[in-house]
C-alpha cells in the first residue's frame, strides 16, 4: 500500500465533519434560498436526509473492498483499460473539486477580507499549507483535524449563540409556500456540495483502522455536518431573510457581521471566518490527497510524493483559470455541478457496486487484484 | 508567477529527482517529470497572455441539455 498511516474511527468522523462543512456553509445557504426562498431550510433537511442515505451506500461499497481504495478496486473490477478510464475520471473529479475549493478560498478572501491582494497570492499561501499537509500524509492531517475541531466548535457556538437575539421568526413564514418542486430543486445543491463530494472518502477507507466502527463514524460525521448546515441555513433565513441570503455569495459571512451584543461586541466576523479557513483546509487537503493517491495508483507508482509539487503547480494554475468570475461560478454551482457530481459521486460508484455484486461474493473481491 | 514556478520546478529537480534517480525509480521520475513539464507549459502560456480554455466550460457543454431538462422539470 502507498499510504502507511492509519486513522482511527474518531479521527475519521472528525474528518468527515470538517469535510462536510468546508466551503458548503459558505456557498450553500445562498443557493438554497434562491431556489426555495424561505423554505430553504426544508431543502437543507431533505438534502441531508438523502445525503445520509448516500453515505450509507458509500459504506456498503467500501465494505465490499475493505483493503483497497476506490481507484484500485475500480481497476480490479472493470479490467485494466476500462478501470483506468473510470479511475482517471475519478481523478479528474477530485482534481477539479480541489481547484474549485481553492478558488472558493481565494474568492472569499479577495472579495470580502483583502480586496487589494491578488488572488494568486492567496492561493499560493493556502496551497503551501496544503502541500505540506499532503506531504506529511493522512495520519498527520487526521491528527491536525483533532486539534482544530475544538476551535471550529467553539466558533460555531459563538456564531449561533450571539445571533440568537436577532432572530425574527416571522421571516420563515409562510412555511412551504414555494412548493415541493422548489424544495427538491434546492436540496440538489446540499446533496451535491458536501455529500456527493464525499466519494473522496472511498479513497481513504482502506486506511481506517477498525473498519466497521469507522464506517459508522463516517455516517455520524456526515450527519453532524448536515445538522450544522441546516442550523446555519435556518439562521441565515431567520436573521437576514431569504432575499438577502439569496443575493449574497457568502451569506454566512454576512451573518457573522450581524453579531452585535450591546455596543462593545461587534465586527468579529473575521474571527468567525476562521471556521471557514479551517474546514476548507481539511476539505482541500483530503480532496487533493485523494487525487494524488488516485493518480499514483492509476500509474502504478510506489509513492505519490514525487507528484505533490508538480500537481500542486497544475492545481494553482487550474484554480486561477477554472472559472472567469464569481457570477459564472454561482450559475455553474447551481445548474451544472449537481449533475456532474451526481454522475461521478453516484452513477459511477453505483455501476462499480453492481459490477462488484456480479463478479464476486462479498469478501473475496480483494483477491482479484490486477497484476501490477 | 512564471519565475516562481520555475524556482519551484528547480527545487523539485534538485531535491527530489536526484534521489529518485539514484534509487532507480524510473516510473515515478517519468510520471512526475511529465506533470512538471505540463505545469510549466501552463505557466508559460499564461505568462504570454494566451487565453487558456476553462475546464468548467467543457463540463457545462456536456451537461447543458440535461441541466435544462432538470430546471424545466423542477420549475
Amino acid at each position: 500500500m502507498i499510504e502507511k498511516g492509519k486513522i482511527n474511527p474518531r479521527q475519521f468522523s472528525i474528518l468527515t465533519l470538517l469535510f462536510s462543512l468546508g466551503s458548503s456553509i459558505l456557498i450553500v445557504p445562498s443557493a438554497l434560498a434562491s431556489f426555495a426562498r424561505q423554505d430553504g431550510w426544508l431543502s437543507a433537511v431533505l438534502g441531508v436526509a438523502v445525503g445520509t442515505l448516500l453515505l450509507a451506500f458509500y459504506r456498503a461499497l467500501a465494505a465490499r473492498h475493505p483493503d483497497q481504495s476506490l481507484v484500485e478496486y475500480t481497476q480490479a473490477l472493470l479490467g485494466t483499460w476500462l478501470g483506468k478510464l473510470a479511475g482517471f475520471l475519478f481523478f479528474l473529479y477530485f482534481f477539479i473539486l480541489s481547484a474549485l475549493v481553492l478558488r472558493n478560498v481565494g474568492d472569499f478572501l479577495t472579495t470580502i477580507v483583502m480586496p487589494e491582494t491578488p488572488i494568486q497570492v492567496v492561493h499560493c499561501v493556502m496551497l503551501g499549507a496544503i502541500l505540506i499537509g499532503v506531504a506529511l500524509g493522512l495520519e498527520v492531517i487526521a491528527r491536525a483535524a483533532e486539534i482544530f475541531l475544538p476551535w471550529v466548535c467553539a466558533l460555531l457556538v459563538v456564531l449561533v449563540v450571539f445571533l440568537l437575539p436577532q432572530i425574527e421568526t416571522s421571516r420563515i413564514q409562510p412555511v412551504f409556500e414555494s412548493g415541493t418542486k422548489a424544495v427538491i430543486h434546492g436540496s440538489l445543491s446540499v446533496l451535491s456540495i458536501p455529500y456527493l463530494e464525499m466519494v473522496v472518502f472511498l479513497m481513504v477507507f482502506p486506511y481506517a483502522s477498525k473498519q466497521q466502527r469507522a464506517a459508522s463514524a463516517f455516517i455520524k460525521g456526515g450527519l453532524l455536518g448536515g445538522f450544522v448546515i441546516i442550523v446555519i441555513t435556518l439562521l441565515c433565513i431567520f436573521v437576514l431573510g431569504w432575499d438577502f441570503t439569496a443575493r449574497h455569495t457568502f451569506p454566512s459571512y454576512t451573518l457573522a457581521k450581524k453579531i452585535q451584543i450591546g455596543e462593545f461586541l461587534q465586527r468579529i466576523e473575521v474571527l468567525v471566518a476562521i471556521i471557514w479557513f479551517v474546514t476548507i483546509f481539511f476539505k482541500l487537503g483530503l480532496t487533493f490527497y485523494a487525487a494524488l493517491l488516485g493518480l499514483a495508483q492509476l500509474l502504478g507508482l510506489s509513492t505519490y510524493r514525487p507528484l505533490i509539487v508538480p500537481c500542486g503547480m497544475v492545481l494553482l494554475m487550474m484554480s486561477v483559470i477554472v472559472y472567469p468570475n464569481i457570477v459564472y461560478f454561482r450559475h455553474f454551482a447551481s445548474q451544472t455541478w449537481p449533475l456532474y457530481a451526481l454522475t461521478m459521486g453516484f452513477v459511477l460508484p453505483l455501476l462499480i457496486w453492481s459490477v462488484s455484486l456480479f463478479r464476486s461474493p462479498a469478501g473475496t473481491a480483494s483477491e482479484n487484484r490486477p497484476p501490477v | 508567477m512564471v519565475w516562481f514556478a520555475l524556482f519551484a520546478a528547480g527545487c523539485v529537480v534538485r531535491f527530489q529527482y536526484v534521489g529518485l534517480y539514484r534509487q532507480k525509480k524510473r516510473r515515478e521520475l517519468a510520471a512526475s517529470a511529465a506533470i512538471l513539464c505540463f505545469a510549466l507549459a501552463l505557466f508559460i502560456v499564461r505568462s504570454l497572455q494566451i487565453p487558456l480554455p476553462d475546464p468548467l466550460e467543457w463540463i457545462s457543454a456536456i451537461y447543458g441539455p440535461l441541466s435544462k431538462l432538470v430546471s424545466q422539470a423542477l420549475d
